[in-house]
């Protein structure tokens, strides 16, 4: 039982991850590294109001959000948007939004410091007892926003003009201002949204686990790896991604050894590129064997 | 005087991983983020070989080659599969398997604790004998890229990276290039990791992380793809950039991290420095 509340919190989490990654990637087609920074940067700013600052905790969460939408946006207006359509542009980006990280990373490590810090306060409760299984309020609370955001998305995806928008977008980007879809604004909007998604589920982790300064570097590869074992092509690859995800690292965990997580989640990775090169959902992806 | 031989020793390492990063990204236009991970390797193998069997490092040199040769032969197969910037995440999830290897085979490799006592190379007790042997070993190697580039197989990884479904149509085999260009490229990384090993006589897998590979990667592309004395430059740069604010006087907490911010910086300029230049061009 244990087992199985352990999977479905590891599951939503990584969905809202790779939702938030997804949302940027899929108009944009770029490998955005500094998001791994914009988990932290929500997670980081709570700690500043909250602790710090000693500002109301709801109060403190939505400017953390704001500050972390900010910068997705602030990443997109200052670097990518003067790339966009250059020769090589793909990994041109991916290297600008490395540095970009390495910058952000350390300005945060200077302020704040390397150690751990936890985001709650007060002592730390122990979890419900349900069926046998533990699981404590965080997780419950992930779990629920989690699954708001990703009603949301779908949403959005499937009713709204912005989710034609960018699926749009995604499709055939000079097509698609042909037909009159502002391409900059709806990426625009597309960075920010994805930059709150990042930015809630970082504060969400920061709460459950605790904070350091690179410790969204990892969630975002795990994002990465979900959004490609997923397929790039629908919401529902993502969602059949990061379960299958979940299942592999708590099985993992449980009967092999914690340890060995991270090689299991990059050899699965691995193994999708050799047998499914196009994801779960099936559709090509240009850059996997051309 | 030391610490000067000592600085130009890791200059040596840096330039010799660094060109051999370059030999297959500046040919073939791919960025891999495993490099650290090949040198790990021909550290690790070097370092088992010398203080198990007591081999010299004069052979382990060789065993090593061939050793994270054959590693990447088979990892070049899954690598190569993919493009531009999902070959970055996959050499990513490579290095991140071969860290996590060196890390947890506790039984071969020691885990986190590392493999102490390595002997240096015979002959070579004194810091300034070590910064000669490798300065040579760097020359030797740079000359032999220089001249590799000069070849006809070169010629051929270049046109594979101005057009690769062109050079198929000429009848090259544009896979077999690849994966030959990135052995060797691996193979070479591993003499670095052979020299550092019995420079350094202690080795832990946290010498050989992802942040390692993004700093040879760095020195790379700083240095500019496919530019063999930009590699030696940038490496220079690159490792005498915290002695310099060390000098300056910042506490080393803070000196780590300043570092770091400057190569980001320098990464972010560089890419928009091309971009400039391009435009112009």
């Amino acid at each position: 039982m244990q087992l199985f509340f352990n999977i479905s919190f590891q599951l939503f989490l990584l969905v809202i991850l790779s939702l938030s990654f997804y949302l940027i990637f899929k108009p944009t087609k770029i490998f955005h590294i500094a998001h791994a920074f914009t988990i932290s940067l929500g997670a980081y700013m709570v700690y500043l109001f909250y602790h710090i600052l000693e500002l109301n905790l709801i109060v403190s969460i939505v400017l953390a959000l704001t500050i972390s939408t900010l910068y997705g946006i602030a990443n997109e207006q200052l670097f990518y948007k003067h790339l966009r359509g250059k020769k090589e542009s793909n990994i041109k980006m991916l290297i600008l939004s490395l540095g970009v990280y390495i910058v952000s990373q350390n300005l945060v490590s200077i302020f704040f410091g390397d150690d751990i810090k936890a985001l709650g306060k007060g002592e730390v409760k122990v979890g419900h007892e349900f069926m046998g299984a533990y699981i404590t309020d965080i997780q419950i609370i992930t779990m629920f926003v989690s699954l708001l955001v990703l009603l949301f998305t779908f949403y959005l995806w499937n009713k709204t003009k912005f989710g034609f928008a960018i699926r749009a977008i995604a499709d055939n980007p000079e097509l698609s201002t042909v037909f009159g879809i502002p391409k900059e604004k709806i990426t625009l909007i597309a960075c920010g949204l994805g930059s709150f998604y990042a930015g809630l589920g970082g504060i969400l982790v920061g709460f459950d686990t605790g904070i350091t300064p690179t410790f969204g570097f990892s969630l975002l590869l795990y994002a990465i790896v979900v959004m490609i074992i997923g397929g790039v092509d629908s919401l529902w690859g993502i969602v059949a991604g990061a379960f299958i995800l979940a299942v592999v690292q708590n099985l993992t965990a449980y009967y092999i050894d914690t340890k060995w997580m991270d090689a299991i989640t990059y050899a699965i990775l691995i193994l999708f590129l050799i047998v499914r090169p196009y994801g779960v959902s099936g559709v090509k992806n240009k850059r996997v064997e051309i | 005087m030391d610490y000067i031989y000592h600085l130009i020793t890791f200059i040596t390492f840096y330039t010799i991983l660094a060109s051999s990063l370059n030999l297959f990204s500046g040919y073939t236009g791919l960025l891999s983020l495993a490099h650290a991970g090949f040198y790990g390797i021909g550290a690790y193998t070097s370092a088992l070989l010398s203080t198990h069997y007591g081999l010299s490092p004069f052979i382990n040199i060789f065993i090593a080659m061939l050793f994270s040769g054959v590693v990447a032969f088979a990892i070049s197969f899954i690598a190569l599969r993919t493009y531009e910037d999902y070959f970055v995440v996959v050499t990513l999830g490579i290095q991140i398997i071969i860290f996590s290897l060196m890390n947890n085979l506790t039984e071969i490799t020691n885990g986190p604790l590392g493999v102490v006592g390595i002997e240096s190379f015979p002959f070579l007790d004194s810091n300034l004998g070590f910064m000669l042997f490798s300065m040579a070993i760097a020359l030797g190697i740079y000359g032999l890229l220089h001249n590799f580039s000069k070849s006809h197989y070169a010629l051929n990884l270049k046109g594979v990276k101005e057009d690769e479904v062109y050079m198929q149509s000429l009848g090259k085999d544009v896979k077999r290039l690849k994966i030959e260009v990135f052995v060797i490229s691996a193979s070479i990384a591993s003499v670095a990791g052979v020299l550092y090993a019995h420079y350094i006589s202690y080795i832990d897998p946290t010498s050989f992380t992802v942040d390692e590979s993004i700093f040879i990667l760095s020195i790379v592309i700083i240095g500019g793809l496919g530019n063999l004395r930009g590699a030696f430059l940038a490496s220079a740069f690159m490792v005498l950039l915290p002695e310099l604010l060390r000098f300056v006087g910042l506490p080393d907490s803070v000196g780590a991290n300043m570092r770091q911010i400057i190569y980001g910086i320098v990464l972010v300029g560089v890419i928009f420095w091309q971009e400039k230049k391009s435009i112009i061009t």
